[in-house]
């Protein structure tokens, strides 16, 4: 009997995790790039998952910390189990958050972000990358309390995030649109991949709304900025 | 990704009409959506006429071009 294709085994796909992601590491790379953290900055990983994005901030010399409801990170990197709806940590202990194609996943948004705000000291900053809506009002289920079936379902607008964003206290937004990556990863899920629910944490259903409006998703990072003081 | 994906006709043996030869599942590079993959699929050796499995091309394909792209 023939070897399933590398690609295929559950070991490499553990690795690749983290990268079956619009952007890739790259993109992280560049949000940081934009941030300009000090060396040594303390950041929080929310929705580490395997920790790619963990392992670059490491490398990069900062004081990083993951955290995600599942216990798969690697041994050896600092990691905290617990749900990104309630953060185990005192106010202003973090220079950064990270939050990486996971916001779209949560309930609670507006709660969510004035909880990240309230973790960072004065000055920090939030790097948000996740889907958003590029059409039309904002989708539902942007604060509801509902855990949403998926990325896409639970997707805002993005009139609607940096509403929510401004609301949480960021006084500076910085918005790329990398709606590009996101059809790039969708082309090689086609080719490369084996289930297109791989998407994002393997929550996601690519379903097309039934009512044929005329949504489209996008992909979008945003750093955001608490005021000095 | 050290290995190709190889993408099989879903049923049947297929024939290039034009050169008279059987396709075969040869190494090819597709371009799609703006991107580049290599990629094993069913493809004349005369002509180089290469064939998307009915599967693929209604199920993955389809489903994605639904959501992303503007049709
Ligand atoms: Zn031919």
């Amino acid at each position: 009997m023939a070897s399933p294709p590398l690609y295929d085994s559950p070991a490499f796909r553990d690795i690749a995790g983290d990268t079956w992601r619009p952007g890739g590491l790259s993109l992280t790379q560049q949000g940081l790039n934009v941030c300009a953290f000090r060396p040594g900055a303390r950041l929080l990983d929310v929705g580490c998952g395997a920790g790619a994005t963990l392992t670059l901030l490491l490398e990069e010399g900062y004081a990083a910390l993951g955290l995600d409801r599942k216990t798969h990170c690697p041994k050896g990197l600092p990691f905290v189990q617990s749900d990104a709806t309630s953060l185990p940590f005192l106010a202003g202990s973090f220079d950064g958050i990270i939050c990486e194609c996971v916001l779209s996943l949560l309930p609670k948004k507006d709660m969510v972000l004035a909880n990240f705000a309230r973790l960072l000291k004065p000055g920090g900053k939030l790097l948000l990358a996740d889907l958003y809506w590029q059409e039309g009002q904002s989708y539902p289920s942007n604060d509801s309390t509902a855990l949403p079936a998926s990325c896409f379902e639970g997707a805002p607008g993005r009139g609607a995030l940096e509403m929510m964003l401004t609301r949480a206290g960021f006084h500076r937004i910085i918005f790329t649109d990398h709606t590009a990556a996101l059809r790039a990863l969708a082309a090689r899920l086609i080719w490369y991949g084996k289930e297109l629910s791989s998407l994002f944490h393997n929550h996601c259903q690519l379903s097309p709304n039934a009512n044929g409006c005329s949504r489209r998703p996008g992909y979008g990072l945003w750093i955001s900025i608490l005021p000095d003081v | 990704m050290a290995l190709d994906p190889e993408f099989k006709p879903d049923h049947g043996d297929w024939y290039c009409t034009s050169c008279d030869v059987p396709l075969q599942q040869q190494k090819v590079q597709v371009l799609y959506m703006n991107s580049a993959f290599d990629v094993i699929l069913p493809r004349c050796p005369e002509c180089g006429l290469t064939m998307i499995p009915e599967s693929l091309a209604n199920g993955k394909m389809a489903e994605v071009e639904a959501l992303l792209e503007d049709k």
